[in-house]
């Protein structure tokens, strides 16, 4: 390490934010740097460093021409700093998307996560299923053992969803105790299938915890030809939500037309009409005897 | 020849495989085509497309080309024996047997911009898949094949039920293919549409009859268009019938 210590501090340096490893490793085997340093993927994912002192003056100013690099002083300690910044970047990011508490994604990924969902559904035509969980009697919780006693249960609740959530799903805690999830490439009667799971997971935690906390679903699907808008769907399962609410709580609402017209898709011809088109046929093969 | 309207669009479909959809295909646009009407015939079996092979040609263009090339389907249409023009698909290829749903609405969108015809017949492929649904759902009218065997009518029936389910329809027209005469074909034709009403709730439409006939196979075996290798036969009679009885429904 102390040779290379000694070049950078005898030669400029330019630091790279190079398009891939790759395109870096080119524009490293053009200019031919006799001591060049590539950090690793794994140190920096997207800064690069190359010690220019051996670099062509002509050479040199096509690189610095190009828009990916920036010029860095040895002296300030200006590279230390941007890397930090990406570093601090990349934790406001996931920030921005995820709630504190729970380590679930929040209402701002949801929205931008619908939305390309729904024009996902558009393009391959897979309809997608959106949930919303809503707990019974959470307040009851906080009201009677204190907030403490109510995160915990979240957490819990979390935990537990995040350990059995199929990979392609996206949990988001939409409020206080009100979640989405997103399933894509989802129909109907598997998101309430899971949504039933959901259900029983959390009456088991609920009994762990030894509280008095149920909870209600809605569900429903896009499928690719609805033509509403992101809002506007969020919209119509929250009405299903507040359908589990209205009679009873405790349970999973979805709505029963489409579920009906799926179910008939999956089972096209009953065993009525296949009889009596069987029955219809039949004259027909005795008279060919 | 009425250029200036949009082209009548009929779909030819059946559900099951094998009951001869592409053989109605090709002898009904000939024959038509024939009458003096401007026919195109799309082959939209996607992934295993073979009208080419029943006409005994090797299009150099096809659908694919328009899906994931730069071509427009107007580009690939080609000059057939028969007398009808033809967009060819590819038979084989993977990525064309499971469209995405974008893929297909683009061919649909061309489809319908398609003019100087006079009727578009499309060739779906066996199945209620989404690809044929869709085809069936771009068509104004609907023809199911059925021939005698039990379980073409069962499958008819589910095409039909489920065009109906999923997309409201309620008019499908039936040709009852291969049949050994008249009577029989009326009386399938009867079973299915009994059980329609029934159960549906609406009749259906019987375009006719094609006869079992040894032409039917020597026309297949030598690549030719039955109706005009045998243009005196019984079945080129039976393909006059229907297709007075389509255009009946054109004008309908």
């Amino acid at each position: 390490m102390k040779p290379l210590k000694k070049t950078v501090q005898s030669s400029p340096e330019v630091t790279f934010t190079a398009a891939s490893h790759k395109h870096l490793q080119n524009i490293l085997k053009k200019v031919k740097p006799k001591s060049g340093k590539l950090l690793s993927k794994k140190d920096q994912p997207e800064i690069f460093i190359i010690l220019t002192a051996d670099i062509p003056a002509e050479k040199r100013t096509e690189l610095l021409k190009s828009k990916k690099g920036i010029t860095l002083n040895p002296e300030d300690n200006l590279l230390k700093r941007l890397l930090e910044l990406e570093k601090e970047n990349r934790h406001l990011k996931s920030l921005s998307q995820t709630d504190e508490l729970t380590g679930f994604y929040n209402k701002r990924f949801l929205n931008k996560q619908l939305k390309i969902e729904i024009t996902r559904t558009k393009r391959t035509g897979q309809p997608f299923c959106l949930m919303f969980i809503d707990l019974d009697n959470f307040k009851s919780i906080n009201d009677t053992f204190g907030h403490a006693k109510g995160d915990e249960f979240l957490i819990n609740v979390c935990h537990l969803i995040c350990e059995k959530i199929r990979p392609t799903d996206f949990a988001c805690r939409y409020g206080g105790d009100e979640f989405v999830i997103i399933m894509p490439a989802t129909f109907l009667l598997d998101g309430i299938s899971i949504a039933q799971r959901w259900h029983n997971l959390i009456v088991q935690v609920a009994a762990q915890m030894e509280v008095n906390v149920s909870s209600s679903i809605g569900i429903d699907e896009f499928d690719v030809s609805c033509t509403l808008k992101a809002e506007e769907f969020l919209d119509k399962v929250d009405k299903e939500l507040y359908n589990a609410k209205n009679t009873g709580k405790n349970k999973v609402s979805y709505p029963g037309e489409r579920l009906k017209a799926n179910k008939a898709e999956e089972k096209f011809v009953t065993p009525a009409e296949k009889d009596a088109l069987y029955k219809g046929s039949a004259p027909l093969k005795q008279k060919r005897k | 020849m009425n250029t200036k309207s949009k082209p009548f669009i009929v779909s030819v479909t059946s559900g099951k495989g094998g009951v001869g959809k592409t053989f109605i295909t090709t002898n009904l646009a000939a024959t038509l085509a024939r009458q003096g009407k401007k026919v195109l015939v799309a082959d939209c079996d996607l992934g295993l497309a073979n009208i080419d092979i029943m006409l005994g040609i090797n299009p150099e263009l096809n659908l694919k080309d328009v899906v994931f090339g730069n071509m427009h389907l107007r580009d690939v249409i080609i000059p057939t024996k028969g007398g009808f023009d033809l967009i060819p698909a590819s038979s084989g290829v993977r990525e064309m047997a499971q469209l995405l749903f974008e893929k297909i609405q683009i061919i649909k969108d061309m489809l319908l911009d398609i003019e100087g015809y006079d009727l578009i017949l499309l060739d779906t492929g066996a199945g209620i898949a989404e690809v044929v649904l869709q085809f069936n759902l771009l068509a104004n009218q609907n023809i199911v094949v059925i021939n005698k065997e039990l379980t073409s009518l069962t499958d008819a029936y589910a095409m039909v039920k489920v065009m109906y389910q999923v997309f409201g329809r309620q008019s499908f027209s039936i040709i009852a293919n291969n049949v050994p005469d008249e009577k029989n074909g009326l009386s399938i034709f009867k079973n299915i549409d009994s059980i329609s009403r029934r159960f549906l709730g609406f009749p259906l439409n019987y375009l006719g009859h094609v006869l079992q006939d040894e032409a039917v196979g020597k026309s297949v075996l030598k690549q030719e268009i039955a109706v005009m290798s045998f243009p005196r036969s019984r079945i080129a009679n039976n393909f006059s019938q229907i297709s007075r009885a389509v255009l009946d429904l054109k004008k309908a």
